[in-house]
C-alpha cells in the first residue's frame, strides 16, 4: 500500500510544473537603481563594512570598468544593461532577529513552501535518522536566518552569512576573500566582488569533521533585482564538511541575473563536498523570462592530501554559464567533478569544469551527463590541464551527451592541455539519442512516454546521482522528471 | 587600430608591385579577388592566440620576419617515393624538367595553375567564397602557382599520382604561396601523394592552400608528407567538397618545419558520403606542430572517422583541435574521432582540444583522447625478455604508429611512410 502511495506521488510529482514560481509579498529595502561608485559604497555602508573591505569592492568595481562581457561561451542573449538593475534589496527587517521565532512569518512561510525546514528540531521528512541539516537561508541580496548555529559553534564550526563573519571573523575573511578567484578573474566575477551582498561564510578548524550537513537555501524574490553571493568556505587540516546548495526564483517575464562566486580553500589532509541543486526559474516554455545564472566557482586544494568534490544537478535557468573549478596545487591532491545538467525548451547551457593540477600525484575525475532536449543548447566546456612539476598525475573525464528532440543541440568543447611527461590523460565523449527500442521496452511495461523517458534518464544520469547527499539525491531525481516535462510526445 | 605585424605591413607594402608579376595579372576578374584577399588580410593579419582557432599555436617567430638562418646539419633525405607521374615545383615554380606528364591516361589533366589562369581558366577560382580566415586570404592575394589536377566522370588512375614541393635557398622573399586544385568527376578515382621537401636548412614560409570537389561517387586518396626544413614555417589549408556516395581520405605524415599547421576543412555535401582524416606526427627539438580539422556534415546519413597520433621528444609541441560538427537536421549521421599522444621527454608538451557541435538527434558521435608516456608495465615486461629497453621503446613507438599508418590503403605509400617513421625513429 506504502509503495503504490509513493509512487502515485511520484508520478504525480514529475509531471508537475515550475512550482517554485511563486511570488512573496515581502516589503523589501532597495538601493536606487543602477550602478556607480556610491552604490558599492552604499552596499558597503548598509553592511557597515571596514574600510579595507570598501577599498577592495572599490578596486574591483574599477577593474571591472575596465573589461568587457565574455562572449566565447555557446550562448545567446540581449546584451545586459547593468545599469537597469537593483543591486541590493532586502527583506525589511526591524531589527535584527535573535531567534527564528523573531523572523518575519512570512518569510518562513516562503520557505516552508519551498521545502526548507528553517526550524531547528525538524528534521528532513520521510528518513529515518537522517540527521540534521543547518541552512543559511538567503533572501534576495541576504541573509534571513542561519539555523543550528550554537550546535556547531559548539565544534569550533563558524558557518553564518559572510557579512557577519566580516564583522566577526574578519581576519578570516579578509585572508582568504578573492585568493582564489581575485576581483580580477573575469568579467561576472569582478562584478560580483564590487557589489556582493552576501552569501555564506563557513570555517572548519583542524581536526573537525563537521557534524552536519550545511546548506545555504539562495531564493531571489524582489522583480527587476541581481542577485550577487558570495560564499567562502574553509577547511582546516584534516577537516571535512559535505555542503549543500540550493537555489529558486519566481516565475518572471524578465531576465534575472544571479552573478555568484564560491571559493573553497582546502588544507592537508582535509576535505570538501559541494553539492549543487541548481533550479532557478527556467523561463516559459517560449524562451520569455528565466535567471542568468553566471557564476564563478573554484576550489584550490592547497595542502597535501587534500580533496574536493563537486557535484552539480543543473536544471533550471533561462542560460547557465558556471564552470566549478578544482586547483590541484597540494600533492596527492584530488579533485572530482560530477554534473548533470538539463537542457529543456529554449534554455542554454556552457557549463563544465577546469582541472588544473600543479602537485604531484594529483588525480581527478570528471563526469559530465548533459541533456538536451526541446529547443535547447547544452554544451560541456572544460580543461584538464597538468603543469610541468605534476608528476604522475592523473585524469579521467566521460562526457556524455543525449538529445531528445531534433531541434536541439549538444556540444563538447574540452580543452587539454599537458606538459607533464608522467602524467596520464583520458578523455572520452559520446552523443546520442534515447534509443526508440528503449521508449517501447518501458511503455509496454505500463509506463507512459513520458515516464519512460524520465526512467531512461535518470538511468543515464545514476552515475552523479549517486554521488549526491541523499536528501538531495531524492528531489534531484524528481527534478531531472519536471525538467523534461513536455520533451516528448 | 592596432599596429600591424612587420610581416604583414611588408606583405601590404608590396602587394601591388608583386601583383604585376603573379599569374592572372591581366585578367581584371583574377586582380580583383586578389585584392579583396588583401583587404581581408589587411583587416584581420596574421592570426594570434586572441582567436579560439589559434590559441595553441603562436606566429610570432613567422610574423617578426624570417631571416634565412641556415642550418647546419643538413637533412637527412629518405629514398625518393617511386611515381610514374610526377609534378614538381620549385620554390613556388613549376619545373618541367623534374616532372614526368609525358604518359597521363586520358580524362586526367595535371596541369600548373599558373598555366590554367594564363589561358583565363578564372572559373577554376570561382568557388571562392567570403573569407575569415586569414592565411587564406594571404594565400589569395599572393598565391604564384601550384598543381591543378582534374579528372573526367569515371576516369580511375590506379597509380598513384606524386606532388613534389621542394624548397631550397635563392628565392627573394622566402615565401611560396601556392594554390592547388583539385577535381574529380563523378566516379572517378585517384590517389595523390604530396610531398613538401627541402633541399637544405633554409628558412622559408610555406603556404600551400589545396581545394578539393569531389563529385557524385568520386574517390580519393590523399597521402600527404610534410618534411620541411626544421627552419621553415608551414601553414598548409586543406579544404574539401564531398557530394553523394563520394569517399575522401587523408593521411598528413608531419616531421618537418620548425613551425607547422596542417589545417583540413571538410564539408559533407551528399548522403552516403564517407571521410576519413588520419595522421601522425613525429616532433623533437623545438618543433610546433598544430593539426587542426573542421568536419562538417551538413546533410543525413553519412559518416566520418579521424585518428591522429603524435610522437613528441625534445621541447616539441603537439597540438590536436578536431571538430564534428553536425548541421541540423543532418539525421542518421556517424562521427569518431581520436587523438593520442605520447610525450618521451620531460620537456615535450600536447595541447587538444576535440570538439562535438551537434545540432541533430538520430546520430553516433564520439571522441576520445589521450596523452602519456610509454607504458612502464609493457616497458619492464620486454626488458625482463631480455630485449634492450632502446630497442623495447622503438619497438612500443612503431606499434603506437602502426596503428594509425595502417589506415593507409595504398600499399607502396604505407610502406613508405613507414619507412619515414623507422628513420626517425633512430634519432630518438
Amino acid at each position: 500500500m506504502a509503495i503504490s502511495q509513493e509512487t502515485v506521488e511520484q508520478v504525480a510529482s514529475v509531471s508537475e510544473k515550475y512550482k517554485y514560481g511563486f511570488v512573496s509579498d515581502i516589503e523589501a529595502d532597495t538601493a536606487p537603481i543602477g550602478l556607480n561608485e556610491d552604490i558599492v559604497r552604499f552596499i558597503s555602508a548598509k553592511k557597515e563594512e571596514p574600510e579595507w573591505l570598501l577599498e577592495w569592492r572599490l578596486k574591483a568595481y574599477r577593474h571591472w570598468l575596465t573589461m568587457e562581457e565574455p562572449e566565447w561561451a555557446k550562448v545567446e542573449f540581449p546584451k545586459i544593461d547593468f545599469q537597469d538593475i537593483y543591486y541590493y534589496s532586502a527583506p525589511v527587517q526591524k531589527e535584527k532577529p535573535k531567534s527564528l521565532d523573531e523572523v518575519d512569518p512570512e518569510l518562513l512561510e516562503v520557505y516552508k513552501k519551498l521545502g526548507i525546514p528553517l526550524k531547528e528540531q525538524e528534521v528532513l521528512a520521510g528518513v529515518e535518522g537522517a540527521h540534521n541539516v543547518a541552512v543559511d537561508a538567503v533572501f534576495d541580496s541576504v541573509s534571513v536566518a542561519t539555523t543550528f548555529r550554537e550546535r556547531l559553534e559548539k565544534e569550533g564550526v563558524i558557518f553564518c552569512p559572510i557579512s557577519e563573519a566580516v564583522q566577526n571573523h574578519p581576519e578570516l575573511v579578509q585572508k582568504y576573500i578573492g585568493s582564489v578567484v581575485p576581483h580580477t578573474d573575469n568579467y561576472y566575477a569582478a562584478l560580483n566582488s564590487a557589489v556582493f551582498t552576501d552569501g555564506s561564510f563557513c570555517y572548519i578548524p583542524k581536526g573537525v569533521r563537521c557534524p552536519m550537513e550545511l546548506s545555504t537555501y539562495f531564493r531571489i524574490n524582489a522583480a527587476q533585482t541581481g542577485q550577487f553571493e558570495r560564499t567562502l568556505i574553509i577547511a582546516d587540516d584534516e577537516s571535512y564538511v559535505s555542503y549543500l546548495e540550493g537555489c529558486t526564483a519566481p516565475m518572471r517575464d524578465e531576465n534575472q541575473l544571479h552573478a555568484a562566486v564560491v571559493e573553497l580553500v582546502i588544507h592537508k589532509d582535509a576535505e570538501i563536498k559541494y553539492s549543487t541543486v541548481q533550479n532557478w526559474y527556467p523561463g516559459d516554455e517560449n524562451g520569455v523570462g528565466g535567471i542568468y545564472n553566471f557564476v564563478t566557482k573554484r576550489a584550490a586544494c592547497r595542502g597535501e592530501n587534500s580533496k574536493v568534490s563537486w557535484t552539480q544537478v543543473e536544471t533550471g535557468s533561462a542560460i547557465t554559464w558556471k564552470y566549478p573549478s578544482c586547483i590541484l596545487q597540494g600533492d596527492n591532491s584530488v579533485g572530482e567533478f560530477y554534473s548533470i545538467a538539463i537542457t529543456n525548451n529554449l534554455q542554454q547551457a556552457d557549463t563544465g569544469t577546469k582541472m588544473i593540477h600543479l602537485g604531484k600525484n594529483t588525480s581527478s575525475t570528471i563526469i559530465s551527463k548533459g541533456i538536451s532536449a526541446g529547443r535547447a543548447q547544452n554544451t560541456y566546456r572544460g580543461l584538464v590541464r597538468m603543469g610541468r612539476k605534476a608528476d604522475n598525475a592523473r585524469n579521467h573525464t566521460v562526457c556524455d551527451s543525449l538529445l531528445i528532440g531534433d531541434k536541439c543541440g549538444a556540444h563538447t568543447v574540452p580543452y587539454i592541455e599537458n606538459q607533464s611527461r608522467t602524467a596520464k590523460i583520458e578523455h572520452e565523449a559520446t552523443t546520442s539519442k534515447v534509443s526508440e527500442e528503449q521508449l517501447f521496452y518501458c511503455q509496454q511495461r505500463g509506463l507512459s512516454e513520458e515516464e519512460s523517458m524520465a526512467l531512461i534518464v535518470n538511468g543515464f544520469c545514476k552515475e552523479v546521482l549517486q554521488k549526491l547527499p541523499m536528501e538531495f539525491a531524492v528531489e534531484a531525481q524528481k527534478l531531472v522528471g519536471i525538467s523534461l516535462e513536455g520533451s516528448v510526445g | 587600430m592596432k599596429q600591424l605585424t612587420p610581416l604583414a605591413q611588408d606583405y601590404i607594402g608590396r602587394f601591388d608591385t608583386a601583383l604585376q608579376s603573379l599569374p592572372g595579372h591581366d585578367n581584371p576578374g583574377i586582380t580583383a579577388l586578389r585584392k579583396s584577399g588583401l583587404e581581408t588580410f589587411s583587416k584581420l593579419d596574421f592570426p594570434n592566440h586572441r582567436i579560439e582557432e589559434w590559441r595553441f599555436t603562436n606566429l610570432n617567430a613567422l610574423t617578426k620576419g624570417i631571416t634565412d638562418d641556415v642550418l647546419a646539419e643538413p637533412i637527412a633525405r629518405s629514398e625518393a617515393f617511386d611515381a610514374h607521374i610526377i609534378f614538381t615545383l620549385v620554390n613556388g615554380q613549376i619545373d618541367l624538367g623534374n616532372s614526368v606528364l609525358d604518359n597521363l591516361p586520358e580524362g586526367m589533366r595535371l596541369t600548373s595553375l599558373a598555366t590554367e589562369l594564363a589561358k583565363g581558366r578564372t572559373e577554376l577560382l570561382e568557388t571562392e567564397a567570403a573569407e575569415n580566415r586569414s592565411v587564406v586570404a594571404l594565400n589569395t592575394a599572393f598565391m604564384e602557382d601550384g598543381f591543378v589536377l582534374e579528372l573526367d566522370e569515371n576516369v580511375k588512375v590506379d597509380a598513384p599520382i606524386l606532388i613534389r614541393f621542394v624548397s631550397n635557398g635563392g628565392s627573394p622573399t622566402n615565401a611560396r604561396h601556392l594554390r592547388n586544385i583539385v577535381h574529380l568527376g563523378a566516379g572517378a578515382e585517384a590517389t595523390l601523394v604530396e610531398e613538401h621537401v627541402s633541399n637544405g636548412g633554409h628558412a622559408y614560409f610555406s603556404n600551400p592552400m589545396t581545394k578539393i570537389s569531389l563529385e557524385e561517387g568520386a574517390k580519393l586518396h590523399h597521402y600527404r608528407l610534410q618534411n620541411e626544413s626544421k627552419t621553415a614555417f608551414h601553414l598548409s589549408m586543406v579544404d574539401c567538397d564531398i557530394k553523394d556516395g563520394a569517399f575522401y581520405d587523408n593521411f598528413t605524415l608531419s616531421l618537418g618545419a620548425r613551425l607547422s599547421r596542417n589545417e583540413i576543412s571538410a564539408d559533407i555535401l551528399g548522403s552516403g558520403a564517407t571521410c576519413a582524416l588520419n595522421g601522425a606526427y613525429l616532433m623533437r627539438d623545438k618543433q610546433h606542430c598544430d593539426t587542426t580539422t573542421l568536419t562538417r556534415h551538413l546533410v543525413p546519413e553519412n559518416d566520418s572517422r579521424q585518428i591522429y597520433k603524435g610522437v613528441l621528444d625534445g621541447e616539441s609541441r603537439g597540438i590536436f583541435q578536431g571538430k564534428i560538427h553536425i548541421a541540423e537536421d543532418a539525421q542518421q549521421v556517424a562521427g569518431d574521432q581520436l587523438s593520442k599522444a605520447l610525450l618521451l621527454s620531460d620537456r615535450a608538451t600536447v595541447a587538444c582540444k576535440p570538439e562535438l557541435e551537434i545540432y541533430a538527434d538520430d546520430v553516433k558521435c564520439s571522441h576520445g583522447a589521450t596523452s602519456g608516456e610509454l607504458d612502464e608495465d609493457a616497458l619492464f615486461y620486454m626488458q625482463s625478455r631480455g630485449i634492450q629497453e632502446d630497442e623495447a621503446r622503438k619497438i612500443l613507438i612503431t606499434a603506437f604508429l602502426t596503428d594509425v599508418i595502417d589506415e593507409i590503403e595504398t600499399e607502396a605509400v604505407r610502406t613508405y611512410f613507414a619507412k619515414i617513421a623507422t628513420d626517425w625513429l633512430e634519432g630518438v
